[in-house]
Order: structure tokens, then sequence, then C-alpha cells
């Protein structure tokens, strides 16, 4: 096709948003709950079928960038490649759900109208921002969908804890903004040109000569910096355990969407970030902490948003990590996955006393012979190995493959030792068994799926020097420690370190504590 | 009109009631059972019963309730005074009501005390009292330093208890949750950074200054803040009322100990450990004026009294409340007494039995509007049977019979027509089962696995989220049949024969199913012409996604579904051996009666009949066109309930209906007892036909054969007491979801499984949510206190009320109105307090 006609072919991409957008706008007009309502499930599910129907074009002959709307290089633009059409579909259905879902879960609410529309101006904001062709409309869409967030986040404005925990990530935010613009504005000048595709094809040729302009560098770890401060990394994560003040279904589009942004961004920046290798480290460093902590944290916590709000800090740090480790492909599947998965988890809720009633009482059950872990270890080994191979992956091929690959190994692992421990009977020791074996065909398909997919859209794993192999293999083998632990818990729970642990991890190592008192002296906070 | 009666009663004479009084350990200690008695107890969500709320204040009157709360909790006892004005602009109240309302008395001197006074009063602009609760510790230290110390040690203890008292949430539970709470949080509050990091420097000073004992902790803070022995009671209660939901929770720890003859001091625990907050906050800032500002503050504490202005205010709006009620009243008693007491009945094709529960009365109206043929009968829903329910691969079960009383029996679940070892092997498939769930679930929230869970499975959660959406799959699998096969599912029945469960023997013996089925029927003055079929009517909710489903269940059955007892009860009924033993005693079943067992369920208004296999061939035709007729009455319920539930009378009331209990974003799948407002104690007849609007609960009773009144007085001890909770407990979610509602149900976030938090963190909630009594635009429970109407001589129910102190307490003190029927249904006569009656 011809690239003009492509190019205006991308430009119907925008009816999505501004669908959404206009949605809005009438719904600020009518009085009616049923109308607002109607016009924007219309308007989601209308934008989940344009961009599946452009998607698919995406996909079958190849990206489509519009262009540019303004005046000279200022404008915005659009792009459609693999990443960016999976990640509008993501956010399209979810919206489609999330609509749907808040039309009852707000019935009364004498501002359920208001709800809504707020609703739409953040979809189509995030929607404008994951489209993004370039760094105008990056940096302007970012800003508008952190703002539109906002004023969900603050939806009882008569809730002091709601307008406390919303001006802390109003805070974080705003420092990530001006992150973002000094990224933004060092990037074109580097580059010379606002183009996402162009950009990355520069990052890409400086990366291949080894001639790599040091702004490029530093806009990597900025870029990194905007990441941890969007996907609450430890110790930003504070904010993200406290915005629980708004209805489920804004958590629901928090942690299922909004709190992507910052993976995102780092996988769109991919071959910028590849440039750094400070850049990449501190993702490992910032993802495998919070990965770890927020993990462990998290199975300390007794109430269920608040325990769903520490997994969300945890799968953030685990995608950037994994983006440390150049895994993006295996990030963005992540991504999609935990969106399905958080946001169901976020709407069912008001199911936990059920779900931990099927699964009985929570007692810590019995460690697990040392020897035990051991062989299901192997057995895990054995399982992947045999998967693997069967499949035709060599996964020792890239380092940071392996390295991934081995941690979702020791997550398999856990589930083993967890089903065949304490005299299991062998019903028990199959059906664990047959879900490790399923799971890791899981895995691996959706590995080789994922990279066929987005495989040109996405960078993935670049030749990793020294210190970058150090912080992968430290945080392999803590990934490997942690687990070993966790599984030995019910042993280990009782001796005084361990419970002094659990009263740090429990409070979160007071990394929020502090942050109060410091928003209090500043009188940040009424 | 006494203020504070009970309280100035516990006073010594004012010449020495001086602040400056010594304070013994002994008084201290007789403040805090005092202060503890207030907290009324708070069912956890596995089995949620309604509480009243007021329960600690029973002693005073309804309107001095009211100001005691609106000085210690900030809590106000009326709806917000546009509600009233609204109902006198719109002429359901009349000056009439008015007038009656101000003859029963003026609650404060300076109250409107005419008609127009009042009238004005309500119509005015006349400002909503706004309350400054007494001040703590906490409250003076955030006006000396500006940081919000109340929030910040709710949230901190809040935190902490969530922990302590999980039954099942988190996977790595408190290492010190098998220690007394005081000692556990002690343990635990010496690791604890989150004080210093907050600011509280002094804390860990505090904690090792004060003592491991709670009682001693308590003195020694009790002295180290000077509180004044006269603001003692009220001092400790107010800072009950900052934790208030975990106090009630604690509270229910007691009651459940006592029940059982033991005893729990985890209420005291609490008290102590927010004490030792506040000496730590008043060490930490005592140098930034902290102390002087609380020492100019302890007076408050004993003039323990709103101002005058205020307490005008309030009276004005107790008065139109009670107005309110007048109004209620009058129109309630001008629909009652027509009719004529009919010939004794013909035998019946059916006698139903329903709950008394006010859902039921729908029901029961729309099966009386099919046919004629059909008798119903209101009885509480458990039918007498007081039975712990052991599910099947289970050792323990909920109690279900209403929470005032424990479980006689223990009755496990079997699975029908099969041999011990068939059940032994479904019994071990489910706890396997159960074991398989389990392992996934430490995968899927593992530290590091729950990566691995989420990456490969995840995606899978978008078949569920569409499904869960449509309402074709439930979020979770309902735990009655968790872990069952289909085969295994539909066969499960409860189990009368001798089985030991858990150290426990479980069953009945013939001589004790004898005994309680003659208990069962004579309570439910169903003694004799008996039907062809006797009907035994169970209720429970369904609902997904609810936190607060429980609550929707049966009260009288403990907060679960009815089915289990009827399902005992009818096996017991129809069993020929106790038959037999009854007829010993006087109560001959015909032989060709056959008791059935049913369930309605209150959120479909379909009725299910159990164990249809048992029914024998002679009946068949008779459970036919007893279904049908089911069917049909549940048509006609749906279609009445349809206007509250704002479905559109277009649309296919019976799908829409039927749709919200599987409907995961509802927060209204059924209005549960909204509206109660009424409780009627007499024969069916009495009220047939008469559109109650599912706001009455209904008791059939008949006092000609409750020769010593032995019925009547368990009537008035148990049924009345519970309906009278639970209309408390809707008026306290109306008038104050603050303080006595758990909020907004789109904020709910479950913690421990045991209760809600609104948000992200505060204190537990208690009560019910704000979407439970009000619909967006007005109060589907207006609130009312409970209208009690009895036909019995009215000798016979002043003896009872003589006799039963809390019983007494309740009606003088205005918690709820007793009224006297006569024969045809109309209302004779209004008790007024004191044992004495006046002809109305």
């Amino acid at each position: 096709m011809d690239s003009t006609v492509v190019g205006n072919l991308a430009l119907l991409g925008y009816l999505a948003p501004l669908s959404l957008a206009v949605a809005a706008l009438i719904a600020s007009l009518t009085r009616s709950v049923n109308l607002t309502f109607q016009l924007g499930r219309a308007a989601s599910i209308g934008s989940f079928g344009l961009l599946l129907g452009l998607g698919i074009m995406v996909f079958t002959s190849g990206p489509m960038v519009s262009p540019l709307i303004g005046v000279g290089d200022a404008g915005l633009a659009l792009r459609l490649d693999a990443l960016s059409v999976m990640m509008s579909w993501l956010v399209t259905l979810l919206g489609t759900l999330l609509i749907q879902f808040s039309r009852n879960y707000l019935d009364g609410d004498p501002r359920q109208r208001i709800f809504f529309i707020r609703l739409y101006l953040t979809v189509s904001a995030v929607l404008l921002m994951v489209l993004s062709g370039n760094l105008w409309q990056l940096t302007l869409a970012w800003i508008g969908m952190s703002l539109a967030l906002h004023e969900l986040l603050v939806f009882y404005p008569e809730r002091p804890r709601a307008i406390r925990a919303a001006r802390k990530k109003f805070i974080f935010a705003r420092i990530g903004d001006v992150c973002l613009i000094v990224a933004a504005v060092l990037l074109a000048q580097t580059f010379g040109t606002t183009d996402l595709g162009m950009i990355r094809e520069a990052a890409a040729a400086a990366l291949a000569s080894g001639n790599i302009p040091a702004n490029a560098t530093v806009a990597a770890v900025l870029i990194v910096i905007v990441a941890a401060l969007k996907s609450a990394m430890f110790p930003f994560h504070g904010w993200l355990l406290e915005v629980m003040e708004t209805p489920t279904p804004v958590s629901a589009l928090l942690h299922a969407g909004l709190l992507n942004a910052g993976i995102f961004l780092v996988v769109r920046f991919g071959e910028l970030v590849f440039l750094s290798t400070p850049a990449l480290i501190l993702l490992i460093a910032l993802g495998g902490f919070t990965a770890i902590f927020a993990s462990s944290s998290m199975i300390t916590q007794t109430a269920v948003k608040v325990s769903l709000a520490y997994s969300s800090a945890a799968h953030m740090g685990f995608m950037l990590m994994l983006c440390g480790f150049g895994a993006h492909t295996v990030a963005i599947m992540h991504l999609i996955a935990h969106s399905c998965y958080k946001a169901h988890a976020f709407l069912s809720s008001g199911s936990i006393i059920e779900y931990v009633r099927n699964t009985g009482a929570q007692k810590l059950d019995t460690a697990p012979h040392l020897l035990s872990l051991l062989a299901n270890m192997a057995l895990a080994v054995v399982i992947f190995l045999a998967v693997a191979t069967a499949i035709g992956i060599d996964i020792t091929k890239r380092p940071g493959e392996t390295a991934t690959i081995t941690i979702f190994m020791l997550a398999v692992a856990y589930l083993l030792v967890k089903g065949n421990t304490n005299r299991a009977p062998l019903y028990v020791i199959t059906r664990t068994t047959a879900m490790a074996v399923l799971v890791t065909i899981a895995f691996f398909a959706l590995e080789v799926t994922a990279e066929a997919l987005l495989g040109r859209a996405i960078a993935v794993y670049p030749p990793l020097n020294a210190p970058t192999m150090v912080a992968v293999v430290i945080a392999v083998v803590a990934s490997g420690v942690v687990m070993a632990l966790s599984a030995f818990l019910p042993a280990l729970a009782s001796r005084p370190a361990w419970r002094a642990l659990y009263v740090h991890l429990k409070n979160g190592f007071y990394a929020n504590t502090l942050i109060d008192r410091l928003m209090d002296s500043l009188r940040l906070a009424r | 009109m006494i203020v504070h009666l009970a309280e100035t009663r516990d006073r010594p004479a004012p010449m020495i009631a001086a602040p400056l009084r010594m304070i013994t350990v002994d008084m201290i200690a007789a403040a805090v059972r005092r202060a503890e008695q207030r907290i009324a107890p708070l069912w956890p969500l596995r089995y949620f019963v309604a509480v009243n709320p007021y329960l600690g204040l029973i002693d005073h009157s309804f309107e001095d309730a009211a100001e005691l709360l609106a000085h210690r909790a900030g809590a106000r006892m009326t709806a917000p005074r546009s509600f009233y004005a609204q109902a006198i602009r719109n002429g359901r109240i009349t000056d009439a009501d008015l007038a009656a309302a101000l003859a029963e008395g003026i609650p404060h001197p300076d109250a409107p005390a005419t008609v127009e006074a009042l009238k004005a009063f309500a119509l005015s602009d006349t400002k909503e009292p706004t309350f400054k609760p007494l001040p703590t510790v906490a409250d003076v230290a955030r006006e000396v330093t500006g940081v919000n110390w109340a929030d910040i040690v709710t949230d901190a203890i809040s935190n902490w208890a969530g922990a302590y008292f999980d039954l099942g949430q988190s996977y790595w539970r408190s290492p010190w949750a098998d220690l007394p709470a005081y000692a556990a949080w002690r343990a635990e509050a010496a690791h604890d950074r989150t004080p210093q990091t907050r600011g509280v420097h002094a804390f860990q000073q505090a904690l090792r200054e004060l003592s491991e004992s709670a009682m001693e902790t308590i003195v020694a803070a009790v002295e180290l803040l000077n509180i004044p022995a006269d603001g003692l009671e009220a001092y400790l209660h107010r800072l009950l009322l900052t934790i208030h939901g975990w106090a009630s929770y604690a509270r229910y720890l007691r009651w459940q100990a006592e029940l059982y003859g033991g005893e729990d001091h985890t209420l005291t625990d609490l008290l102590a450990i927010r004490l030792v907050w506040e000496v730590a906050l008043w060490r930490s800032f005592a140098h930034k004026g902290l102390a002087r500002a609380w020492l100019s503050r302890t007076d408050e504490l004993v003039n323990d009294r709103l101002d005058e202005a205020t307490r005008r205010i309030i009276a004005g709006d107790l008065l139109l409340q009670r107005a309110f009620e007048k109004s209620y009243q009058r129109q309630l008693f001008a629909r009652l007494g027509a009719r004529t007491p009919a010939a004794p009945p013909a035998r019946k094709r059916v006698q139903a039995a329903f709950c008394i529960d006010v859902r039921s009365e729908i029901f029961r109206r729309a099966l009386e509007t099919v046919t004629d043929e059909i008798e119903t009968i209101g009885f509480a829903g458990f039918f007498g049977f007081f039975i712990e329910y052991v599910p099947l691969a289970e050792t323990r079960g909920g109690a279900q019979c209403p929470v005032l009383f424990t479980p006689q029996f223990v009755i496990a679940e079997s699975v029908r027509g099969a041999s011990e070892t068939e059940v032994a092997a479904a019994i071990e498939k489910r706890a396997m089962n159960q074991r398989v769930a389990k392992a996934w679930r430490m995968f899927k929230f593992g530290p590091i696995s729950c990566f691995g869970f989420v990456g490969p499975v995840g995606l899978a959660y978008v078949r569920k989220l569409v499904l869960d959406m449509l309402g074709i799959t439930r979020p979770v699998p309902h735990p009655a049949t968790f872990g069952l096969d289909a085969h295994t599912r539909e066969r499960v029945k409860p189990s009368l024969e001798p089985r030991v469960i858990g150290g426990r023997v479980t069953g009945m013996t013939l001589e004790q199913r004898v005994a309680a089925a003659a208990g069962a029927l004579k309570a439910m003055s169903l003694t004799t012409n008996f039907a062809r079929i006797v009907l035994l009517v169970g209720h429970g909710s369904t609902t997904v996604n609810n936190p607060h489903a429980t609550g929707l269940d049966c009260g009288a059955c403990g907060g679960h579904t009815g089915e289990a007892n009827v399902r005992v009860a009818v096996q017991i009924l129809n069993d020929p051996a106790v038959r037999a033993g009854l007829k010993e005693r006087g109560i001959i079943i015909p032989d060709d009666t056959v008791f059935v067992a049913g369930l309605h369920d209150t959120t479909t208004d379909d009725v299910v009949i159990f164990d249809k296999a048992d029914i024998p061939a002679s009946h068949t035709d008779d459970l036919r066109r007893l279904e049908a007729d089911l069917a049909a009455a549940g048509r006609l319920a749906r279609a009445e309930r349809s206007t509250l539930l704002k479905i559109d009378p277009k649309a296919d009331i019976d799908s829409a209906v039927r749709f919200r209990s599987r409907d995961w974003s509802q927060v209204r799948p059924e209005w549960g007892l909204a509206g109660c407002a009424a409780f009627i104690v007499a024969q069916r007849d009495r009220t047939a036909g008469v559109v109650m609007n599912g706001r009455s609960f209904l008791h059939s009773y008949d006092w000609r054969q409750d020769a010593g009144f032995g019925v009547l007085e368990l009537i008035m001890t148990a049924p009345m007491i519970v309906a009278s909770w639970i209309n408390l407990q809707y008026y306290g979610s109306t008038v104050d979801n603050r303080v006595f509602g758990c909020g907004n149900k789109t904020l709910h976030n479950v913690v421990g499984t045991l209760g809600v938090l609104e948000g992200n963190s505060g204190d537990l909630r208690v009560g019910l949510p704000w979407q439970s009594v009000h619909d967006g635009e007005k109060y589907v429970h207006e609130p009312m206190r409970l209208h009690v109407m009895i036909e019995a001589p009215i000798e016979a129910m002043t003896d009872i009320i003589a006799r039963h102190a809390q019983v007494r307490q309740l009606l003088d003190n205005g918690w709820l109105y007793l009224f006297a029927l006569n024969e045809q249904g109309r209302v004779t006569h209004r008790y007024v307090g004191g044992l004495r009656w006046e002809a109305c």
C-alpha cells in the first residue's frame, strides 16, 4: 500500500480516543446516567472493534504511522505497531468491562455520571498515550492520563484519606512528568527528531556502532526513573497502597492499566534503554528489589485490596526487572496477563471470603524436607528442559532469556514443593504435577508467540556487559533464595529474627511511613 | 426528663463530685467494665447476623442515648431534618402526628413544645448539629501539632488487629496470634518502628514503662494522664469508640465465650493498647504544649454533657422522629382490625411454615393470593432445631440457631444412598481437592512464584472476566459445593445417624428427636389440624461477590441458610418412630401428613423442595400442585418487589430479578430486611390480606393454646429481641452510617475474612452498607423503631415484661413499641412503660 494511504488510514486510530472523549463531552451536557453509560459503552466497544481491525492490518502488513497533525515539527502523531495495538486492545477491552461493571456497581451514586465522564477521559488519555507516534503526544498524553486518573482518585472528595493519598501520588507523578519532559527534550536534541520510530532506529544504530551519545544514556536513565515513579517501585510505592479510597473499578483500572505505563514506556524506548548500562542495572536493582520485597510483604497483608496492591507493585517490579534482562517481549506478555488477572482480582475482591473457605484455613503448613525441595526443583528443571526441547528452544542462547526462564522455573518448583510435601496423596501429587506441566507449556507457548507477534516492534535481549551480567545473576540467585526461604517459612516463622522480619515486611520497611511524616512536616497534607 | 439517668446513679453525691476525688483501682476496673459493656458485638462476615448497635445503651432511654452518643462518638440518632421536613410537606406527618408525639413528653425543657413550634423547627433552616466528641490525647495532640494523630492511631491499631484477628487471608500469619491480644501487641510493638518513624519518639519508652498486664496498664495510664474519676467511664468509652469496629469484634469474642460459659479479655486488651498510644503521644509531645493542653481539657470529660443549644436541637429531632413513627402507626392501625375471626379452618391442602422474616410476608401473601387452600404459618426460620451443621470433610460447622442460644446437637452432612465407604471416599476426595486448591493458591500468591502463576495463567482471566460479567460463572465456586463432584453434590444431605467427627458425637437419638419435634410443633402452635402436606420453608439469599452475603441469609439460623434446619426437621417429623413418641405426648400427626422441606431464595423468590425422593408416591400429585403454586407465588412476589428494585415494568421482571443473584457488580441484589417496622404475633387470619409491603415480621401464635404462656415468654424473649436487633441495626445504619454502618460498598476492603474496611485503612466497620438502606434517591429503610403487636392477654405480657430485665429495659426506655391486639387484629392497647398500658 502507498505510504500516504497507510498514514491516513492510521489517522483512523484517533477515532478511538476521540469517541470516548466525545462520549464524555455529551455526558457532561446531559443528565441521563443511562445515556452516559450507553454512549461510553458504545464508544468503548467501537474503539475495540476499530483497533482490532487496524491491528490485524498491522500484523499482516506492518506498522502504520500517521502524518503529523500540527504546526512545523510540533504536533501529534499516531503509531500503530504490534506493541501499541496490543496495548490498545487491552485498554479498550478493560475499558469496556469496567464501564459495564460500573453501571450497576455505582448505581444510585448521585455522581455516577461524573464518574463515567472521568472514566472515559482516563481511558481516552491512556489510548492516546499507548498509540503515541512522537514525543509530543507521548508526553502530553502521559501527563493527561495522570491528571484524569487523579480526578478518579478523588471521586469522593469528602474522604480525607482519599485526598491525602491522591496528593501523594500527584507529587510523585509531577516529578515523573518533569523527568519525562527533560528526557524528551534530550532525545529530540540528540536524535534531531520527535518521531518514536526514528528515535528507536537511531538508538539501535548507535548500539550497533558502539558510538553512544552521552545525552542518550542520560535520557535512558530518566526514562527508567519515570517508569519507577509511575509503576510504584520501592520506595515510591506507598501511594499505591493507599488509593483504594475510590470505587473498586478505579482500582482495577489503575492496577490493570495505568500502572503498566512505566513498563510500556521502558519497552517503547527499549533500544534506547539498551544503550545505557546504568539504566539496565537500575531496572534490575529497583525492579528486582521491589519484586522480592512486595511479593514477600504481600503474604503478610490481611486486607484484600492492600495485598492486591502489594501484588501489583511486585509484578511491576518483576516486569521492570525483565526489561533489565532484555526480556521485553516476556515483560509485555506478563503485562497483558497481569492486567487481565488483576482486573479480575479487584472486581471479584468481594469474593475473597468464599475463596479462603474453598482453599482451607491458612495455617502455615509444614516445611518440606530439604531433599524434597531439591527433588522438586530437579523435577521442575526436567519439566522445563523437556518442554523447551519439545518446542525446540535453546534456552542457553541468550543470557537474559536464561535468567528469565530460570525464575519461572523456580516458581513452578514452588508449586511442586507445595503440592508434593507433607505426605501428599498420589491424587494431589498427580494434580499438582499436571498443573506444573501445563503452566510450563503455557509459558513457553506464550514466549514463542510473543516473540513472533512483537519481535519487530520490540527490541529484545541485547548483549549484556559484565556489570549488567553481575546484576542479572544477583537477581536470579536472590529469587532462588527467596523461593527456598518461602518454602521453608513454616519452620522459620517462629524464630526471633523472622518475627522481626515479619513486622518490618508487614509495614513495608517503613518507607511509606517516612514519606507520610515528610508530607506532614512539609504541610503537604491537611 | 432526667439526663443520663444511669450515670447519675453511678456517681456519688454532687458535693464530693469534684474532679480531684481520689481514684482507686476498683473504680477504674468498674469503669472499664461499664465502658466495655457499652460496645455491641460484631459477628464476622462468615455468619453476619444483625446486632442492635445500641445494645450497651439500652439501660438509657432512647433520648439519653442520643445525647450520649452525640457526645462520645459524634453520632446522631435521627435522620437529617430535611427528611422529616419533607414528610411534613408531603403530608405523611400530619399535625395530629406531631401532637401525638408531643403528648408523650418533651425530651428537653426548651425543645419545641407545640405543634406549630415543632413544625417551624422542622421546616426552618436550623443548622444540623455538628458534634464535637469528647477529647482524647490523640485529638488534643492533633490540635497541638497539626498532625492527624487520631487517624494515625486508629490506622496503626487497625493494621495490627487485622493481622492478629485474621481468619485466613494472609499466608504469613502473625507469629503472636496465639497469645492474648495485649501480649501479642506488645511483642509486635517492640519490633515495630512505625511510631518512631512517624515521630512518636517516646513510644518504646511508654511501652517499656507500662505493665505487661492490660489492667495494670490501664490503671497506670489513667493515673499518668490525670483522668478525673468522674470522667473515667466517658473517657474509656470514647477511646473504645475510636477503634469501635475492632472493639465490637472483641466484644463478639466475649459474647461467644460467655455463651459457652467462658470468659474473654480481648476487649480489655484493646483498651490497654489504645491507652498505650495515649501515653506515648502524651510523652512524646508533652514538651510541645500537649501536657498543658490536655490538662486544660480533662474537665470536659467530667462535665460529660452537650451544650444546651445542641441538646435542644437533638430533642427537636427526636420529637420529629417520634412523630414520623406516629404517622406510620396511624396508617398501620387503620389497616388492621378489619377481619372477623374465621371459623376453625377445614383441613387445608397444605400448611406452609415460613420464617418470621419480613421478606416472607410478601411471599406468604402471594401464595395466599394464588390459592386459599394453603395456610401459611410464621415461625423463626430455624424451626426450633438448635443445630451445628458440619459440612462434608470438615470437623466444625456454624451454629444454626439464633445467636442468643448455643446449639444442642451436631448434625453432619452426609451423602444420600451412599455406603459408609462411599461417604468416606467422598470426604477424602473433597479434602484432597481442597488441598490441591490450596497448593494452587500458594503458587498464585507465593513470593516469586506469583510471577510464575500470572505470566502463563493470567491470560485465561479474559475468559473469566467476560463470563463473570455475563453472570454465566461465579467469580469463585460456592463453598457449599466446592470440591464435590456433580454426582455427590446432588446427594448431600444432613444425617441424623450417630457418628463421631473430630472427636464429637453427631446426630440425634430417638428421644432427642421426639423432644425436639414436640418442642418445635408446640412453639409453632401447630399441634392439631395437620394438612396432607406440611411444608417447612427455610430461607437464604443467592448473591455473588458480596462480602455481606450471609447478612441476607437467615438470622434465626445464625447467618446461614435455613436449609439444614428444615431438612433435619422434616427427617425427624416424618419418622414413624418419632410420630409414635409424639403421640405419647399428645400430638397426633395423621398418617397421611407428610412434612416437606423447602428453601425460599429471598433474592429470586424461587422455592426449591429438598429430598423429593423421600416423599411417598401417594403425595406426588399434591407435591406437583404445590410446586406450581409456589412458582406462581414467586412470580407475584417478584412483581411486587420489582418496584423497589427499580426494574423497568416493561422488562422481563423474572429474569431481571434472577440476574441480580448472579451479577457480580450488583451492590443491591435484594433489599434484605430493609423497611422492617412491625412485628405481629397472632394467628395469620388476623392479618391475612393486609398488605404489609414486606415490612412486618409475622409470628404465628395462638394464646388459647398456650397454657402458662411459656410460648409467649419465649416469643417475647427471643424472636422479639432478635427482631428488635435487626430493626435497630437498620435504624443505626440509616441514621448514622459513619458510626453504625459500614459505609460505601464500592469502597469495601475485606480484612481477615471477618469484616470490611472502607477504603484502604481506618477502623473495622460495623453494621450495614449504605447501599443496603438507601437507593441513591431515598431511604429504602426509613428510620423506624419496631412496632410489636401481640394478641395475648395484657396481664400475661405484663408479667413477662416484669420478669425479664432486658425486655423491660428495651420497652421502658423506648427502644421499641409494644401494642396489644384483639381477636379482630385491632390494636387495643399501647404499652407506656412502667408495666402500664393505655387504651388506644
